[in-house]
């Protein structure tokens, strides 16, 4: 009895060193969550209900007045409605570019690994780099035109048009960011069981009936993913804008909530209000992602 | 055959990818340069790139060699980042800068919430500079409460650089500048050419290809504000307790003026286009400040490439905007680190007419603008002629870059049509006021 008892005492310990040295394991991670997540997050939380001037020095609690000062602000409004237009139509054309990259991919052996290499590498650019090339294409005097002159056009002013800067900007990151759902989107082409098809196809289902009732059903949880984390990236856009039309021009046309909030912060020294804004966007941000698991998620099989 | 195809499209789709990814050289901005190996360190912020940041290089490299018991660990930042950066270095108390270079027109978001000292009043009391060698109007505009705040190293403002083979084509005269508005605008429509080489005086004129731009301008911040001058108003009164004056029947009529070079004249591309149309004469002027000598130096023919002033386009005056770029002092800089700073500033201040003739920047130092340069640089004469007659330095505000950056969009959306005249500046008056707020 006295054994057992030793036995049991002596387990628990083990059990104990074992939780210790999975914290142990588990503490730099923590670490760095802590300082440089969770603390930002809880920082910029209270930073909204105060005001905060940097370059004055004023910080005091003023409850929902930051709030109340981004219903009266345009400017907020405008940049919102800018980053959700690009957002959508970003997400979107990523969606649609990447999985016809990855159908086409998983269609063919010769040169597989070769273009699903060339076809990530745009990924690893930086949008210092993707936005200086854009830019020189895009120009008036630039590339693109250049050849639409070839067939007699005269071109467009694609970055200083009110009209086409903001899917200009969404072209550029779609061709930027497409890699990354291509690469999730074929592992999830290559998950699928091949006796479905062939039993689709014993069925007499075309290419397309194929595509609709049995590919495109069977990865949703990837095309779900893909959306929701597409989305959440694009509505912050920043660099784009930034780096190619000078801050969100013409006008305000492709001036985005991320650079409002940022200008106020660091150029405008605005702290207390750009907190407020961030957390707003964070609250935007959540009710979008919520609406698109409760349409997709309904409909996923996992 | 379908996986030929594809391959196909593949093959295309990884040549395109290839030449969009080519490797872009790496730029060393925001490279911290050690120079020296002195005791004392003087941490030193510029945003003056280009042939002006070289310039200045050159000449804190001399200052170290000069002066062996000091390091300056130099920093040059593009404006946007140098700001940025600033702000949070500065707050924060430590890793900023000891000294930096500041456009005057920023000076108050500093000067007047005390994060930079009066370091130009301390060296006019120790006989390091002399006051009376400096534009009174351009010292007036970095002084608050009497004190006299960071010391300008340049003062320069903008005009015209005319194409000559273009003024010839057109036969008009380079010693017969435009007078007035009315003119101006008669000139570049005299200087401008449709692809069948008619101008928009002609009947038959095709103002959808047109071959050769008159006028094209590189900021607007560069080409409304005089005009704003001209028409006897600005963007704000002084600070602090600044007024908006955008709104002003004044401040319509010269942003009007402007607008209808755009769409009622077509003589003005509604989008900011660099000056490099210039070089293959595909643009007869290009309206800009006094920092684009340097490009136009370099790249175009002797005799290809003159310098007008800025054009008298108002009813009421001729006035033309001056900036300058000013040297600043931290205020919780330690003594030792001071001393040296200064005597680095003295230094800068006392070489600076070297720099107006690598950038062709005029010396804010009035002795240092002698009749030499006009022979050396070919804008010197016209700009500071113009500086000292008509010359008001661009509007200061504690919130200048908020400000400005009102005015940057409401400028763009004016004259690329998304709004009138009316509506944009009626727009940026009441965000400006919120901003003052």
């Amino acid at each position: 009895m006295k054994r057992q008892a030793a036995n049991t005492s002596w387990t628990l310990t083990n059990k104990r060193r074992e939780a210790i040295a999975a914290y142990l394991f588990l503490a730099p991670y923590l670490f760095f969550f802590l300082v440089f997540l969770a603390g930002p997050v809880i920082s910029a939380f209270v930073t909204a209900f105060v005001e905060w001037e940097l370059l004055r020095g004023t910080y005091r609690f003023i409850g929902l007045e930051n709030f109340q000062l981004i219903m009266e602000d345009d400017l907020f409004w405008i940049a919102l409605g800018n980053s959700l237009y690009f957002a959508i139509m970003t997400t979107v054309g990523n969606v649609i570019v990447a999985l016809s990259a990855a159908l086409a991919l998983k269609s063919i052996r010769l040169g597989h690994t070769l273009f699903r290499v060339v076809m990530y590498a745009p990924v690893v650019l930086s949008i210092s780099v993707i936005g200086i090339i854009f830019s020189r294409l895009l120009a008036p005097f630039g590339l693109l035109n250049a050849g639409l002159e070839l067939f007699g056009h005269n071109g467009f002013d694609y970055l200083a048009d009110p009209s086409l800067v903001l899917p200009s900007l969404s072209l550029t990151t779609i061709w930027w960011g497409f890699g990354f759902p291509m690469l999730i989107f074929l592992a999830a082409l290559y998950a699928v069981p091949e006796t479905l098809y062939e039993a689709a196809r014993i069925d007499g289902a075309g290419r397309r009936q194929i595509l609709w009732q049995v590919t495109l059903p069977l990865i949703r949880p990837a095309l779900l993913f893909i959306i929701v984390t597409q989305f959440i990236a694009h509505i912050q856009v920043f660099g784009q804008p930034y780096i190619m039309t000078n801050g969100g021009g013409p006008g305000y046309s492709s001036y985005t909530i991320v650079l409002h909030i940022y200008r106020n912060a660091f150029s405008y020294y605005h702290m207390g209000y750009a907190g407020a804004m961030a957390l707003s966007l964070g609250v935007v941000m959540f009710i979008f992602a919520l609406v698109q698991f409760r349409l997709l998620g309904r409909y996923t099989e996992y | 055959m379908q996986t030929k195809l594809v391959s196909r499209i593949l093959l295309v789709l990884m040549i395109l990818h290839l030449v969009g990814a080519l490797p872009l050289t790496a730029q060393d901005e925001g490279e911290v340069q050690e120079l020296g190996t002195g005791e004392i360190e003087v941490n030193f912020w510029s945003g003056l790139g280009g042939p002006d940041g070289q310039s200045l290089t050159d000449l804190v490299t001399r200052f170290v060699e000069e002066n062996p018991e000091v390091t300056i660990n130099y920093q040059i930042l593009g404006w946007g980042t140098f700001f940025d950066k600033l702000s949070a270095a500065i707050v924060a108390g430590s890793g900023g800068p000891d000294i930096m270079t500041l456009w005057h027109s920023v000076v108050p978001q500093y000067a007047l919430t005390g994060h930079i000292m009066p370091v130009a009043e301390q060296m006019f009391n120790l006989g390091m500079l002399d006051k009376d060698d400096f534009s009174p109007a351009l010292l007036d505009s970095v002084s608050f409460d009497g004190e006299t705040y960071p010391v300008p190293f340049d003062n320069y403002g903008s005009g015209l650089y005319v194409n000559t083979h273009l003024l010839e084509r057109a036969g008009i005269s380079f010693d017969d500048p435009p007078e007035n508005g009315e003119e101006f605008i008669e000139y570049v429509r005299r200087l401008t050419w449709d692809e069948n080489g008619n101008t928009p005086n002609d009947d038959d004129f095709d103002a959808e290809n047109i071959a050769v731009w008159p006028l094209s301008i590189g900021w607007n911040r560069v080409t409304v504000t005089p005009a704003l001058y001209q028409w006897g108003t600005d963007v704000v009164t002084p600070a602090p307790n600044a007024e908006v004056l955008v709104d002003s029947e004044e401040a319509k009529a010269a942003v009007q003026y402007i607008h209808d070079l755009v769409f009622e004249h077509h003589v003005l591309p509604g989008v900011n286009w660099s000056g490099e149309l210039m070089l293959n004469d595909g643009l007869s002027m290009y309206l800009d400040g006094a920092w684009v000598y340097n490009f136009y130096n370099t790249n175009m023919e002797d005799g290809q490439i003159a310098f007008w002033p800025y054009p008298r386009l108002g009813p009421e005056r001729g006035s033309t905007i001056m900036w300058s770029h000013t040297l600043a002092v931290t205020s919780n800089i330690e003594p030792d680190v001071l001393d040296a700073t200064m005597r680095l500033i003295q230094f800068l201040s006392d070489n600076s007419r070297e720099h107006s003739i690598k950038t062709g920047m005029p010396s804010a130092r009035l002795s240092l603008r002698d009749a030499e340069l006009a022979d050396l640089i070919w804008t010197f004469e016209t700009l500071t002629t113009q500086m000292a007659a008509e010359g008001v330095p661009e509007y200061q505000s504690e919130r200048f870059t908020e400000v400005e950056n009102i005015m940057a969009a409401a400028y763009s959306s004016i004259f690329t049509g998304q709004q009138t005249v009316e509506e944009g500046l009626d727009d940026a008056a009441q965000r400006i006021r919120r901003a003052l707020r």
